[in-house]
């Protein structure tokens, strides 16, 4: 059975360590899994202009081709170069041997934690509240 | 430096968070407070000062809304939450006022009152709009805004508003009735020259990346609609690419006035977001809202909108649109308009507690 998925806000889920739910609005759908993703989320497919796909069909795409080339995010934010963005820093999984980087793929330590990691867990406990200045 | 006034009265309103709804909401009361000056037991106003890190407070005439005897400080948006904080404390701790007026954030944004405000000798006034109940539960807010003389509920439910301190006032607006514009004086302001067509505005404010998409979605209903309607982009927001754009399709339609309520009478149809202005603004003129959620951190916008307003997507808000110019009557422009402005209740409130 297809998945159902809410309509108007981004479905993916975001985030380094822990993962997140984004909720901001949807900006278009993700042409394989048809996922509702914000334009944060959403990569043009590079042979496919003005389709996009989502992180997650993005991530399974650079396992499975390793050096495929990367859809940008559609993002207006073009202050940082496409490479780095967190979501393709990896997933962890963790009692396996496996976690990868968007720079290949290498075997885990359990022991990397850093501390930008453990800021990582703050903030997931406390939502940031109290911490940004811009908020509203 | 010490605030001087010939009332006697000073009061420092705490007006710190992003975007234009704190600051906005924290003019709309300071104006009130010197206008409705004279009445009752105060003949003078109390002298203001606002304190404000909006990014939008450098470039509004926010000194020329509130007046003489009232002046704005204006801490950089870009400052990092300890250098806030840091300026935030020494400005209280060095200043003499006899009322505090905090909007929103009971312990401050970044939690610096949380320790100074409890010692302080003065009355102190809470601004309750609404707020995430992870953060009331988190911070304990109910037990410490009982350090708070008043809550003031500016027109809507907060999690916090049925406490025997809090008292509910209507909607806290910009202008009153008799202040805005009527329809022909402004559509002259909205630069449309005609009263044949509908004018839809879609207002860009918020996040810089919120203000491009509501941008994009203006220019997408020019596109569309630019025989049946007048599509208007409200922003007091720069371009970055500002320059290399001077000639661009957005420049014919982008409007920068504030505040932009004087001019609702003029509109017919508001693409906006869920924030407090926004909403309440499009309710008191009886104007056709279309809002979109946008995240915050505190702030619940799709608590906010009713259903009837919300649009749940960019393609939602573009069909909605539609509908609403295709089926947009003149009759429909300008209904009678019977608002109060909840700042009159509220200065009632807060003088109250200084007598």
């Amino acid at each position: 059975m297809a998945k159902t998925w809410n309509q108007g806000i981004c479905n993916e889920k975001s985030g380094f360590l822990f993962s997140h739910e984004c909720f901001l609005a949807s900006a278009a759908n993700c042409s394989r899994c048809q996922k509702p993703v914000c334009q944060d989320h959403s990569h043009e497919i590079v042979d496919h202009p003005g389709d996009v796909l989502c992180t997650s069909c993005t991530k399974k795409d650079l396992q499975r081709n390793p050096g495929k080339k990367r859809g940008a995010s559609r993002s207006s934010r073009r202050d940082h170069d496409d490479y780095d963005e967190p979501y393709f820093y990896g997933g962890y999984y963790y009692g396996s041997v496996y976690h990868d980087n968007h720079y290949g793929t290498r075997s885990a330590d359990p022991n990397d934690f850093t501390e930008a990691d453990s800021e990582s867990l703050a903030s997931e406990m406390d939502e940031g509240f109290e911490s940004d200045m811009s908020e509203s | 430096m010490e605030l001087a006034s010939s009332s006697g009265r000073r009061w420092l309103v705490y007006a710190l968070g992003g975007g234009m709804g704190h600051l906005n909401r924290a003019v709309a009361l300071s104006r009130a407070a010197v206008r409705d000056s004279g009445q009752g037991k105060f003949m003078l106003p109390p002298e203001i000062v606002l304190l404000t890190n909006s990014p939008f407070a450098e470039t509004l005439p926010i000194s020329d809304e509130l007046g003489e005897g009232c002046r704005v400080l204006k801490l950089s948006s870009t400052l990092s939450r300890d250098k806030t904080a840091a300026e935030v404390t020494k400005l209280i701790q060095n200043e003499r006022f006899d009322t505090l007026v905090v909007d929103t954030f009971p312990r401050g944004l970044g939690g610096e009152l949380a320790t100074i405000l409890p010692e302080l000798d003065c009355r102190k006034i809470l601004v309750h709009r609404d707020l995430n109940p992870k953060y009331c539960a988190q911070y304990k807010l109910q037990e410490f805004v009982q350090h708070y003389d008043r809550l003031l509920v500016p027109g809507e439910a907060a999690p916090l508003d049925d406490l025997t301190h809090a008292v509910r006032t209507d909607p806290w607006l910009i202008r009153d009735q008799h202040e805005l514009l009527n329809a022909t004086d402004a559509r002259q302001m909205l630069r449309v020259e005609s009263d044949a067509l509908p004018v839809v505005a879609v207002i860009g404010c918020g996040r810089t990346n919120e203000i491009e998409q509501m941008r994009s979605l203006a220019i997408k209903l020019t596109t569309e609609f630019a025989s049946i309607a007048n599509i208007r982009f409200a922003t007091l927001g720069q371009r970055a690419d500002d320059k290399t754009c001077q000639n661009s399709q957005s420049d014919s339609i982008t409007l920068r006035f504030w505040p932009f309520f004087q001019a609702i009478r003029g509109v017919s149809i508001i693409v906006g977001g869920g924030g407090y202005n926004s909403v309440h603004e499009a309710r008191a003129a009886k104007t056709k809202l279309i809002g979109l959620s946008w995240p915050r951190l505190y702030d619940r916008q799709q608590r906010r909108l009713h259903e009837s307003e919300r649009a749940v997507d960019f393609q939602q808000a573009f069909q909605q649109v539609a509908a609403a110019i295709k089926s947009h009557s003149k009759a429909s422009l300008n209904p009678p308009l019977r608002f109060r402005n909840g700042v009159h209740q509220a200065i009632k409130i807060i003088n109250a507690a200084e007598a």
